[in-house]
């Protein structure tokens, strides 16, 4: 059932699913904090009042970054080349520094109690760093 | 405490973002200052080093000149079996011929 379904996703969904199901779990929670209704008191609490718009509008822009750059992939010659490298390396750079952000801010208000919540927080920033690291030496490499 | 580690946040939230937005205009500008460099758009392939094109060019070679080689045998048995209907065509020729000689002009034989 699952198999077929999955034929009739664009071929860059499934190239690259868990990506992608990275960039849709951002977006809603960009939105959300940035319009106003969902907050956080983690942020709240370590932020200034101006920075917590600033943390949303860099999750929202990183995700949709993100997204840009992995729509943009195909298969050429049996490999998968990233079409728009540069909105990818953005919105991964952003989306690590978001998630570095909350997750210290998570441990700075709960202490020890909430070091298993800030811990997805932290993979998530440490694999998206080594993630851009890796595409921006990448296109180091090939003289760009 | 808790304001000195939201001035540390701050401060890396928004200088990593201001820098990943400078990063991000700065490579695009190179990506289109290489892009007029190039006068063709079509992308043939793609190689991370010259090893790689290398291997590539050699598998590429070797696909190539294998199918010259099947081509080649296939030639050589069309041309076998054109040979082979010629030697038919000329046998069957030389039968007419002889039948003929026997037949007289405007008569049975």
């Amino acid at each position: 059932m699952i198999r077929r379904l999955v034929r009739h996703l664009p071929e860059w969904v499934q190239a690259q699913p868990i990506s992608v199901m990275c960039v849709l779990l951002g977006i809603p929670s960009g939105v959300l904090t940035l319009v106003g209704p969902s907050t956080s008191r983690a942020l709240d609490t370590v932020l200034p009042f101006w920075a917590r718009p600033l943390w949303a509008a860099s999750l929202l822009l990183g995700c949709l970054a993100w997204g840009a750059g992995l729509a943009s992939v195909r298969e050429v010659d049996g490999r998968l080349v990233v079409r728009r490298l540069p909105a990818m390396i953005l919105g991964l750079q952003l989306i690590s520094i978001t998630a570095l952000v909350y997750g210290v801010a998570i441990i700075t208000v709960g202490g020890w109690a909430g070091a298993l919540a800030a811990w997805p927080l932290g993979v998530v920033a440490f694999g998206t760093a080594v993630e851009q690291a890796v595409l921006s030496n990448r296109r180091g490499a090939y003289g760009r | 405490m808790a304001v000195d580690v939201g001035t540390v946040l701050t401060t890396i939230l928004g200088g990593g973002t201001v820098a990943a937005v400078i990063g991000y205009f700065g490579n695009r500008r190179k990506d289109k200052s290489e892009a007029s460099k190039n006068t063709s758009d079509v992308q043939v392939a793609t190689f991370d080093t010259l090893t790689q094109m290398n291997e590539r060019l050699k598998n590429q070679l070797a696909e190539v000149e294998t199918q010259l080689d099947t081509e080649r045998s296939a030639r050589r048995a069309l041309e076998d079996e054109l040979a082979s209907e010629r030697r038919a065509r000329r046998a069957l020729e030389e039968r007419v011929a002889a039948l003929e000689r026997l037949i007289p002009e405007g008569g049975t034989p």
